[in-house]
């Protein structure tokens, strides 16, 4: 395989995942960002660096926040993966066969249709590979060894690739040292630092699967071909037609594992999320009109947007989940409560809101922390005036890239009843939140969104969703009972 | 004096002199460092107290001094003092003084504030360190929970439990007897929920919910002796309050009951006078083991009648010889009558002073505000606030040093939601010193992290929980049943 082939056949690669995200997942890469934090500060690092795979985990995170800009977030997660897959050919013994280096890479690509694997598996595979090239050319058993060693605990059993690889390679003594220094570097971990994990996680990672103790078998599956272009010299020279027939097989493949493989429900859930996150109103309608929403959370991200684009009066268009599909009740996971959250806050209900915010951002499984959910912390707990938790919060984010900017600009409410006064959006919701005090129920809603309107005459979303709410609980009561919808929107 | 001290001083002299240029301010007022340990009461041998100024001030210098003109030093980015040193000065002051002089550097020049005092108590405070549980302070999730050890002494911090072992497991508060390691317990919370015992090493894993009782063990105080746990049995629910600025959870119990556990058979003793239709909870045995403390409130509607819901202190007696409580309940505080509710009674160890919470109402003093830390004198049954401990936030999960001179508390006084363990001497006539917060070696840490600091309690030696096969174990579901005697 010429050159010109290669470089061409990188750079298709590197379009087709970017088109992965951009039309499979247009929204997933923007969610992956929103269940983490990256902080430029000495503290971060050292928390990542504290346990195996760390460096790797610190190097995905920093690419991840990216993604807060989704369009940048989709260029730069093709590049890792083109990244991948030209250390998968540099790695690899012979050129010519170039085109399996796009195994490994179309399998994770397949595998990253599941949203709990984390973007720290490819980086550590990427590293785990380049050090298999790097001693392809500069062959050593003492680097090897040292690598192999700190290699467990800067990028987490990944690798074992490049253990396994430097094995199969020299296949004598002093080779077996290569692979046994990262078990030992496992079993001592397990006994000192990593004494507060299960040897599971220990051995499969920390940080590659947001799930802990799960191991799906297309980790390993992964890891596996990520071998193989490193173990070509045995194998004899392909014939052109072999490289192009595999290149379609792996295309093939990869298109017929992703589509096997693409959650529509995660995909729906997460766009609707992203949509109702920067307040894409037009965007989630075309959606719902295109597909009627398959969920509560779809069905609360739809109403939202029916009240937030004054199109109120056309909820009976739209499949309805019951009054679940206005407001969820609080559900323990990092996305059912997102929707309802923002409704919450646009209805001046600031405590639900908050208490939805914090309950997603601790339900990240994998104990990381939300820059949007922080963000919404801080401002409720500003319009509460508890400018001290605020303050914690905006100093926080404005130690990262993406939220430094807007946490900056709040520190003039911090204390400041007057500047909150001054500002269109904290004025409104002081105005119309509760003026009494009492417990929240949520099977008593309508009572809720009823007490507040009634106390803040000018609060039209809460006399919508009120109505909104007696109606569709009508329905569920009475299934031959139609909502006309007659409320107006905002 | 010796030799050495001048040298200290003068060294310590000329550092500061070299550090207040001709530029230098002289300020009247007292300094804003923070934490604020400006007055404090601290025990020989405490960790240093680090502290810093605020952000104007880019440099920060600081000088210990004693009466006799030993000093330290400290100048960096924060006054970080060395950890020998501290000890040093805080040793041979026993009983005495320190001065304490802040200069901070701001726009070119040095400002140097009126020096402020720390007091070294006569009592020394030899334990350990302390434990707690961390996790983030809010509402029902938790992404990330443990229980650690922390020495009070320095600045190290060793987790006991982490919920990374345990994955989408609940740990509740570390239990221990009287301060002591050899005898403790914590709940496990989840489907593979269990009350971990750990006596002289042997630890097991128990389900302590019966059919004789409303739900698992919640509250739990150790018997002196050992042989016997009192765990109070909770229905526990939590509710949100929608409109109020102040208070944002109310949790409250509808069904709690007071049981005795005997922890070498693992058998229940029952009695109905504390299982009545009546909450009854947080229990703590007296220093001689003989009575059983509780918290009583009369049953209400919950949670509609939440704010009615105001707990008394109350006490039964405990007979170890023959396992049978006494045959009446006696009301020590009728909180109730004044619509105020006791919580969290702990006794001293010494036999002295009971410590609680009072609180407007409920069960649950650490999402009270108001909650203070009051003391009754076990001699005559006097009770008085602790003034000097209390802050215009909640006061709550407080308990006392092994010898029953100092006690620790969390509260949010900080930044109104965040817990901080807070640590204060307490004096022959049960006043409490201005308590000062557990140092840290950075100052700025209390405000950096979004851990709080939950159920503290100090321990005299290290914990020595041994994390090998408790991943096991817990997910083996194998569980000690706890039965009811007969």
């Amino acid at each position: 395989m010429n050159k010109t082939v290669r470089y061409i056949s990188s750079a298709v690669f590197g379009i087709a995942v970017f088109l992965f995200w951009h039309l499979l997942y247009p929204h997933v890469l923007g969610f992956q960002e929103q269940n983490q934090l990256f902080l430029f500060t000495w503290d971060f690092f050292v928390e990542r660096m504290s346990v195996s795979g760390g460096l790797a985990d610190y190097i995905a995170e920093f690419f991840t926040q990216f993604s807060y800009i989704p369009f940048l977030g989709k260029v730069l997660t093709a590049l890792l993966f083109v990244a991948f897959q030209l250390s998968l050919a540099y790695a690899a013994g012979r050129k010519e066969w170039y085109v399996l280096s796009f195994v490994a890479p179309v399998l994770l690509l397949v595998y990253m249709c599941d949203i709990y694997v984390m973007l720290c598996y490819l980086v550590a595979l990427t590293i785990s590979v380049l050090l298999c090239g790097l001693y392809r050319r500069y062959p050593g058993v003492i680097w090897a060894s040292a690598a192999a060693f700190l290699g467990y605990w800067l990028i987490g059993p990944a690798i074992f690739i490049f253990a396994i690889f430097v094995l199969a390679r020299e296949r004598n003594c002093k080779s077996v040292t290569v692979l046994a220094l990262p078990i030992i570097a496992v079993v001592v971990s397990k006994f000192t630092y990593l004494q507060q994990y299960p040897w599971k996680t220990v051995i499969f990672g920390i940080n590659y699967y947001r799930m802990a103790l799960t191991v799906p078998a297309m980790q390993i599956i992964v890891a596996v071909t990520a071998l193989i272009p490193a173990l070509t010299d045995c194998l004899p020279k392909p014939k052109t037609m072999t490289n192009v027939v595999l290149g379609l097989l792996v295309a093939a493949g990869g298109m017929a594992g992703c589509c096997v493989n693409y959650n529509k429900d995660v995909a729906e859930l997460v766009g609707y999320d992203q949509m109702v996150r920067h307040e894409d109103w037009d965007g989630i309608l075309k959606r719902a009109e295109k597909y009627q929403p398959d969920s509560e959370l779809g069905s609360v991200s739809v109403n939202l947007a029916l009240f937030m684009s004054g199109r109120g009066a056309e909820l009976p268009r739209f499949k309805q989940f019951g009054t679940r599909g206005l407001i969820l009740p609080n559900i323990r996971d990092f996305i059912s409560n997102a929707s309802s959250c923002e409704v919450f806050w646009r209805l001046g209900m600031i405590n639900e809101s908050l208490r939805y915010a914090f309950d997603t951002q601790e339900s990240l499984i994998n104990n990381r922390k939300s820059g949007r959910w922080m963000s919404r912390m801080a401002q409720c707990q500003m319009l509460n005036g508890r400018y001290d938790v605020a303050e914690k919060y905006l100093d926080i984010l404005s130690n990262s890239l993406f939220y430094r900017k807007w946490a900056n600009g709040q520190r003039k409410y911090l204390r400041n009843e007057r500047a909150i006064a001054s500002d269109p959006i904290y004025a409104y919701l002081q105005s119309v939140r509760y003026r009494t005090d009492f417990l929240y129920y949520y099977p008593e809603m309508d009572k809720m969104l009823a007490i507040l309107y009634h106390q803040n005459k000018n609060n039209v979303m809460a006399a919508w969703y009120y109505q909104a709410w007696t109606a569709l609980k009508k329905n569920e009561n009475h299934d031959n009972q139609t909502y006309t919808g007659n409320a107006h929107g905002n | 004096m010796t030799i050495r001290h001048i040298l200290a001083t003068l060294t310590a002299i000329s550092l500061f002199v070299a550090s207040c240029s001709r530029d230098t301010v002289l300020r009247e007022d007292l300094p804003h460092i923070f934490p604020d340990y400006i007055g404090v009461t601290v025990p020989a041998g405490i960790a240093p107290l680090n502290f810093d100024l605020p952000e104007e001030y880019t440099k920060v210098f600081a000088k210990v001094s004693d009466s006799q003109g030993y000093s330290i030093t400290a100048k960096g980015r924060y006054a970080g003092f060395d950890v020998d040193k501290w000890h040093k000065i805080t040793a041979a002051n026993v009983g005495e003084t320190l001065s304490v002089t802040v200069a901070g550097f701001r726009d070119g020049r040095w400002e140097q504030f009126r020096p402020f005092m720390i007091f070294v108590s006569e009592y020394p405070l030899e334990d350990y360190g302390v434990t707690y549980r961390k996790f983030a302070p809010g509402y029902e999730t938790y992404s990330k929970i443990g229980i650690y050890q922390r020495n009070i002494h320095d600045f190290d911090e060793d987790p006991i439990l982490e919920g990374t072992l345990l994955p989408g497991q609940c740990m509740g508060c570390h239990t221990a007897n009287a301060t002591s390691p050899d005898q403790f317990l914590f709940h496990v919370r989840g489907k593979h929920g269990a009350t971990v015992v750990q006596t002289e090493g042997n630890r097991k894993w128990l389900e302590t919910k019966t059919d004789s009782t409303i739900a698992k063990a919640v509250y739990s105080y150790w018997h002196p002796s050992g042989d016997y746990v009192a765990h109070s049995n909770n229905k526990i629910h939590q509710l949100f309050w929608t409109g109020n600025n102040e208070r944002y959870i109310e949790v409250y119990d509808d069904a709690s009951d007071v049981i005795v556990h005997n922890v070498r058979n693992d058998q229940y003793i029952l009695s109905p006078l504390l299982m009545t239709e009546d909450f009854e909870t947080y229990p703590a045995f007296s220093s001689d083991g003989k009575t059983l403390y509780f918290c009583s409130a009369p049953r209400k509607d919950v949670p509609a009648e939440a704010e009615d819901l105001h707990y008394n202190l109350c006490s039964i007696s405990f007979d170890v010889e023959t396992e049978t409580y006494g045959s009446q309940v006696d009301t020590l505080i009728n909180a109730y009558a004044v619509g105020k509710s006791v919580t969290f009674p702990r006794p001293s160890y010494d036999g002295r002073w009971l410590l609680y919470s009072y609180a407007d109402f409920g069960c649950f003093p650490i999402n009270h505000k108001e909650a203070d830390l009051w003391l009754m004198d076990l001699r005559d049954g006097s009770t008085h606030p602790l003034e000097r401990a209390n802050s215009a936030y909640c006061e709550s999960f407080h308990n006392w040093s092994s010898d029953s001179h100092w006690i620790l508390f969390a509260s949010r006084r900080g930044d109104s939601l965040y817990s901080c363990i807070y640590i204060a001497e307490i004096d022959e006539n049960g006043n409490a010193s201005k308590p000062f917060i557990l140092p840290q070696k950075d100052p700025s840490f209390y405000h950096n992290t979004l851990f709080t600091f939950n159920v503290p309690d100090f321990t005299k030696e290290k914990v020595d929980f041994k994390i090998r096969g408790a991943y096991k174990e817990a997910f083996s579901d194998e569980r000690v049943k706890v039965t009811v005697k007969k």
